[in-house]
């Protein structure tokens, strides 16, 4: 029996043909209702592989942005905005989208393999149950994150850490190629934090394409989050390497 | 012991209200799970306050109450979802305008019947011993289609409550399973309603799942919890409302907060014997 996937987009792992991950071309967003554009003639591109920090102040469009690559967000042209070297019509099945801390439910009955296994649902589609196949991408997911030993235990029993690891791993099991992350290392200790930036570096060097926003410039100034800075106030400031963006008088230009 | 089981199934009627009363637990554990957990609990009360309006006009119209019902409260569940769409108001504003509109015109309603009505006492208060033939019927395939929903659509059902963003991101159609459960909350909520009250019949819904979220944390042993709960409170309501006279729908509601009230006992000991130093 066919399958019937969520999204009508090709489900293929091979995609190193494509040079870039993100384009955007003069991207201009406005939520329903407001004068104001959350983000005005934002135009980049960022290629595959790449290790990417959005930075900027409360309100400079860094999730907005996160939810327009994501599909979760809907640009008024589509042709302003490619993942894959597609316009974003709808969800690409091979990104893959981390929100905010807050806005999981930690009490919810689910272990972290439920949690994990939910990245090979848009591999499944309707009405079909999880196979041998996904049984494996879940434990060479969970492998990965060092969270085997973990996998039976509820999601809400584990530190915020290893939370954090477990969706990274629904993220791997998915076999995603851009991973989007609001946010990552807010609420987590130092440890967590050196420990999930490390486990992202770990996905860079096997070819994954991270974009992670932050307001902390300490850990930015020091590369360990991103060898890219793209600094974004409604457009982007500034874009380069760390050393190159993280100067007083570039940052005033954003944070005023 | 037999005879004090099987004195009351002696009646007709009695036997009838039983199994409607089985049926709506089963559907009101399997479906209290997803209301609990996706935080549903006050969309589902304000559902079923405002079934009243359209049960007035029923029985002032001398239509079919449940019908009545029934349209009411997919109209109200419709407003509140087009309301807090727009995100210019917060989801529990939208619920507390609409419902209390709703309340309040429904007692209009009330107040313009000439005398009290008997009928609209049973729907507010529940009267489990009036089941008719329809209403076993109607809450028969109620039950059929919402245990088949759960089983289908299972997996979209969990990411769906869990990870609302990640669901989206994948591609399933999150607004149209939440159009879904709130069509089927108002079916459940109308089909309970004849045997517990509109008033109580959220009470139904939410704390049989409450009480299973305690005990356990995985959601197909939690369904199963919920939905065993509620059987044995509509079994324990029921039988106690025989033998003591008393309203059959407060007592089922009761025997459920009993549940409740020991399945926190059990969890509250369970945390504590955890807590302890091992010696």
């Amino acid at each position: 029996m066919p399958r019937l996937y969520y999204t009508r987009h090709m489900h293929t792992d091979d995609m190193s043909a494509i040079a870039h991950a993100v384009c955007l071309t003069n991207l201009t967003y406005r939520y329903p209702g407001r004068t104001r554009a959350a983000l005005e003639g934002v135009s980049l591109c960022i290629r595959q592989g790449e290790r990417v920090a959005l930075l900027g102040p409360n309100g400079a469009g860094k999730s907005s942005l996160l939810k327009i690559i994501a599909g979760l967000l809907h640009p008024p042209n589509p042709d302003m905005a490619q993942v894959f070297e597609t316009n974003i019509d709808t969800c690409h099945p091979h990104t893959s989208f981390l929100a905010q801390r807050t806005d999981v439910d930690w009490r919810f009955p689910v272990t972290v393999r439920d949690v994990v296994m939910m990245g090979r649902y848009s591999h499944l589609g309707w009405f079909a149950r999880p196979g041998r196949d996904d049984d494996k991408a879940v434990d060479a997911a969970l492998e990965q994150v060092g969270l085997s030993g973990l996998a039976r235990r509820s999601i809400g029993d584990l530190s915020g850490g290893q939370q954090q690891r477990a969706f990274l791993a629904r993220s791997l099991a998915q076999h995603a190629r851009l991973l989007l992350l609001d946010e990552p290392f807010a609420g987590l200790d130092a440890p967590s934090q050196r420990s999930i930036m490390d486990l992202i570096r770990e996905l860079q060097q096997q070819g994954m394409t991270v974009i992670s926003s932050t307001h902390d410039l300490g850990s930015v100034v020091t590369g360990d989050v991103a060898d890219r800075v793209i600094l974004l106030n409604r457009n982007v400031v500034a874009d380069g390497t760390p050393a190159e963006v993280m100067q007083p008088d570039v940052l005033r230009q954003a944070y005023g | 012991m037999a005879n004090f089981l099987l004195e009351p199934l002696a009646n007709g009627f009695m036997q009838r209200g039983l199994a409607a009363g089985l049926l709506v637990a089963i559907v009101c554990g399997l479906l209290g799970c997803f209301v609990v957990l996706r935080g549903m609990e006050y969309i589902g009360d304000a559902i079923s306050h405002s079934v009243l309006p359209g049960v007035v006009i029923a029985y002032i119209a001398q239509g079919n109450l449940f019908l009545g019902g029934l349209v009411s409260a997919l109209v109200t569940a419709a407003i509140i979802s087009a309301l807090s769409r727009e995100g210019k108001l917060r989801d529990s504003t939208a619920i507390g305008v609409v419902f209390t509109a709703a309340l309040a015109l429904g007692v209009l309603l009330i107040s313009t019947a000439r005398s009290y009505a008997r009928d609209l006492s049973h729907f507010l208060f529940g009267n489990i011993l009036g089941v008719t033939g329809g209403d076993l019927v109607f809450t028969g395939l109620l039950v059929l289609f919402v245990a088949a929903a759960i089983f289908l659509f299972f997996k979209e059902l969990l990411v769906t409550s869990f990870d609302p963003t990640h669901a989206r991101k994948i591609g399933i159609p999150v607004n149209a399973i939440r159009t879904g459960l709130l069509i089927t909350l108002a079916l459940t909520i109308v089909a309970g309603a004849q045997t517990v009250g509109v008033l109580m019949v959220t009470a139904l819904l939410i704390t049989p799942a409450a009480a299973a979220s305690l005990l356990t944390k995985r959601l197909p042993r939690m369904i199963v919890y919920a939905t065993a709960f509620a059987v044995a409170s509509v079994f324990a309501g029921l039988y106690a409302s025989y033998y003591l006279e008393v309203s059959s729908g407060a007592a089922i509601v009761l025997a459920a907060s009993l549940f409740f009230a020991v399945a926190w006992v059990v969890n509250w000991a369970r945390q504590r014997r955890m807590a302890l130093p091992a010696t």
